[in-house]
């Protein structure tokens, strides 16, 4: 059988099952899922559930494939949220050491991180120049999962095997009103921070040569090019075009968050969608040039887009948006109708498969929420608001609203409108910061960052200007679910007022077209 | 050009936006309806530090910013800083610093830096501070007047609201090993209500503190150090009735606060002991001339 037979016949069974597949349903097992962790969460999960709960939600997805009834998976995905959410809150609790308790860890590292949002980043980098990484390891007593090592005198790479002896550093927690308790490490999925005695770091074998290595050799070289630009400029690249805010200062954040723009620091659609942009764009220019099968440039494309996140990090929002680049590039490359409805809540069930936890992170949250908002309100926005660009905006922005009050207690009445701008112009830094990353081989990096650097100064001080206009934005209290459940419903209401007002002009210029009256000449 | 004469998707055009407007109104609406309370003193949980808030006839006023040894601005960021913001505040008044030890200053350095101060009050005998004098750099950067506190000056906010500083003496001067004995003691009165602050007090500085308050009138006392053993003085502690006794201390802290024998005491005499280890933050309000006290735990 010949090879490109194959694949035709791949495409149509893909197609067939892609269109089969409810959005409706999807929604319903996502919502379920999510219903799950967080039921879980709030009942203060009990260990001896995740056997009973494991063997009840194979019956049932068994009974449902039996009878062709996927209304069953809806309590197969509460079941399984429950019980994935017991899984992680199983390996986290079970962790021996208490704090100032000594401990012997081996593993490999998982994630480096340079963040400023991560304080454990913060707070290493405050104690004579440490470093903080996560490591996916095993204690002396055969414990298995995840610890954050803070403190550290050396930088690993990811996929490092190390030997770590330090003592269980104490985790803070708080409670204060109207803020949620402190509790960044669970919320992460780590177990518990360890700090290590001096000389307590052993490598037992090194990261070999990887994409994930060139990734970060090229974050580096754009990095030390970038050390000659002023602070400001450095911080501000990193941030747009690498979504590390580490440089930012918590003057230029508090700015950014009041105006609503602090999404651009967060590498997500905007710059997956360039990268998709550039490299459809080159593949469509040598393609036929070099006669490759017309799936090579979405492959090629794909290979882009992984790559740069691998430069960028492993941020919620950034995987929700390289997932989605992906399921779309998938699409196009198999000739099948691509709907990012159906990407969007794929994505979601991925990520949180992955980490349960980030249901409760506001950069999971916001991310998906701005991505709903843009893919499921912003075409009807434009009833109210013609500018497509500021439909855009307002869906992202209307969508994040309550997310924003609750976790920041800021509402940003200026962002609608500062968004759009910034996001375009933010466009050329990112572009810029691309080419510095291919130039970086070259080492020649330095030039497109001068430019870069400059555009990323100027946004700012316009953001500036902005913050300091009065009534921009407002401080208050935290939403209460009830009130958040409101806003939605009323959001809900909005768009299907809107997508009827649609279907009514539809249905008017159809008959307008075909010799109806309703119009007038304007003179 | 075309325009319609018999538009029928207006009506839903028109929900839709009634519908936006609401919605936006439920979020924004107890911004611009706070229920504002004559007056308001939130004992923050910050772990092992002090951090207290101060609101009232309009003025806010942030006595400490907590610290973690670690990490200086950790909670000022995460808790200090938004929890400021939930309340609408995007002004301090006043800020004191009680000493420049790391439990008290270090979040000072995020709140100076992002939120529009009017004035920092220090006192200015700890020589050899270099925190200080980087909290000090940092004010002059951010066009925040500095003052120097001392005993017997008297900050009137309002008619009704006042904040006078009991100890340190003027002049004196303090090194890094007694920064304690030179804290802040902050006397706030509010009407018939008195407060009284007394960050790390310690040792003969107790007694000379209050010397000429009248100590029986003290509604609410924070205990100094934290509650420390160290601090323990029956006899100071006799001098006073409170309604309530504050400690601010972070779960399981290492250095033993607050003192068994700190807790005793009160118990015994059947006050209650408001500990931000156990109860969380603490809420103390003073509405229509009555007391209440509110805890997140």
């Amino acid at each position: 059988m010949k090879v490109s037979s194959i694949i035709s016949r791949c495409k149509k069974r893909i197609a067939v099952i892609i269109e089969d597949i409810e959005l409706f349903l999807l929604y319903a097992l996502l919502t379920a899922f999510i219903a799950g962790i967080v039921v879980a969460s709030i009942c203060g999960f009990d260990t001896a559930y995740i056997r009973p709960l494991l063997i009840s939600a194979g019956v049932f997805t068994v009974i449902c494939l039996l009878l062709r009834w996927p209304g069953w998976l809806v309590p197969v995905a509460m079941i399984l949220g429950f019980g994935w959410y017991g899984v992680t809150a199983l390996l986290m609790d079970s962790f021996a050491g208490q704090p100032d308790e000594a401990v012997f860890l081996e593993g490999f590292v998982v994630e480096v991180s340079e963040r400023a949002e991560n304080y454990f980043s913060q707070l290493a980098e405050q104690e004579a120049s440490g470093y903080s990484f996560v490591m996916q390891c095993e204690d002396a007593n055969g414990w298995q999962g995840r610890v954050m090592v803070v403190s550290s005198p050396v930088q690993p790479k990811v996929g490092d095997r190390l030997r770590v002896a330090g003592i269980v550093y104490k985790f803070t927690e708080t409670y204060n009103f109207d803020l949620l308790p402190n509790n960044y490490l669970r919320n992460n999925n780590i177990a518990a921070a360890v700090r290590p005695v001096p000389d307590g770091i052993t490598f037992i074998h090194l990261a070999g040569a990887s994409p994930y290595a060139l990734a970060q050799t090229v974050r580096e070289r754009v990095f030390a090019d970038m050390a000659a630009l002023p602070d400001i400029q450095q911080a501000l690249i990193r941030g747009m075009a690498f979504g590390d805010t580490g440089m930012l200062t918590g003057r230029q954040s508090s700015i950014l968050q009041q105006t609503g723009i602090m999404h651009v620091f967060a590498v997500s659609g905007l710059h997956i969608g360039y990268i998709v942009l550039i490299g459809t764009a080159v593949m469509e220019f040598w393609r036929p040039k070099l006669r490759l099968p017309l799936w090579t440039g979405p492959l090629i494309t794909a290979g882009l887009v992984v790559f740069f996140a691998l430069v960028v990090g492993a941020s919620p929002s950034v995987r929700r948006a390289t997932v989605m680049a992906l399921a779309a590039l998938f699409c196009r490359g198999m000739g099948v109708r691509h709907r990012a409805g159906y990407a969007l809540i794929i994505a979601a069930f991925i990520l949180l498969l992955m980490e349960p936890l980030w249901i409760f992170q506001p950069g999971f949250l916001l991310s998906f929420a701005a991505a709903a908002g843009i893919v499921m309100g912003s075409f009807y926005l434009r009833q109210l608001i013609p500018s497509r660009v500021l439909a855009i905006s307002l869906a992202a922005q209307l969508m994040t609203m309550p997310i924003l009050a609750y976790f920041f207690s800021t509402v940003s009445l200026i962002g609608v409108l500062l968004s759009p701008l910034v996001v375009v112009a933010v466009g050329f830094v990112v572009i810029l910061a691309l080419l510095a990353m291919l130039l970086s081989f070259f080492g020649l990096a330095y030039i497109p960052l001068v430019g870069a650097g400059l555009l990323a100064e100027l946004i700012y001080k316009v953001t500036e200007i902005f913050a300091a206009l009065p009534n921009m934005f407002t401080y208050t209290v935290r939403p209460s679910v009830v009130v958040m459940v409101l806003y939605y419903v009323l959001l809900w209401i909005a768009y299907r007022c809107l997508k009827k007002a649609e279907l009514i002009t539809f249905a008017e210029e159809m008959r307008d077209y075909y010799g109806g009256s309703g119009y007038v000449r304007k003179n | 050009m075309y325009v319609k004469t018999n538009d029928k998707s207006i009506p839903y055009k028109v929900i839709a936006a009634v519908c936006l407007i609401i919605a936006a109104g439920l979020l924004l609406l107890p911004a611009w309806i706070r229920n504002d309370r004559d007056f308001e003193l939130t004992m923050l949980d910050i772990g092992q530090g002090d951090c207290f808030l101060i609101r009232a006839d309009g003025h806010s006023i942030l006595i400490d910013g907590g610290g973690q040894p670690a990490d200086a601005t950790e909670m000022a960021e995460n808790v200090v800083l938004p929890y400021m913001r939930t309340l609408g505040i995007d002004e301090l008044d006043i800020v004191f610093n009680t000493h420049p030890d790391n439990d008290h200053i270090g979040g000072l350095f995020a709140v100076i830096d992002e939120m529009p101060t009017k004035e920092l009050c220090v006192y200015s005998g700890y020589a050899d501070s270099e925190k200080q004098q980087k909290l000090l750099r940092l004010a002059e950067e951010r066009a925040v007047s500095v003052s120097s506190a001392a005993a017997g000056q008297v900050f009137a906010l309002s008619d009704d609201f006042t904040v006078t500083v009991l100890s340190p003496q003027a002049g004196e001067h303090y090194t890094e090993d007694s920064y304690n004995e030179g804290s802040l003691v902050l006397h706030i009165k509010y009407r018939e209500l008195d407060v009284l602050l007394t960050g790390d007090l310690n040792g003969a500085e107790m007694m000379t503190a209050t010397d000429g308050l009248d100590c029986a009138d003290i509604d609410v006392l924070q205990m100094p150090h934290h509650g420390s053993s160290n601090n323990y003085n029956a006899e100071w502690y006799d001098n006073f009735a409170p309604q309530a006794v504050l400690v601010s201390v972070g779960r399981d802290n290492k250095y033993g606060h607050p003192g068994s024998d700190v807790i005793d005491y009160w118990q015994d005499r059947g006050i209650r002991i408001y500990r931000t280890d156990q109860d969380g933050a603490c809420r103390i309000i003073y509405n229509d001339d009555t007391l209440s006290i509110h805890t997140v735990l």
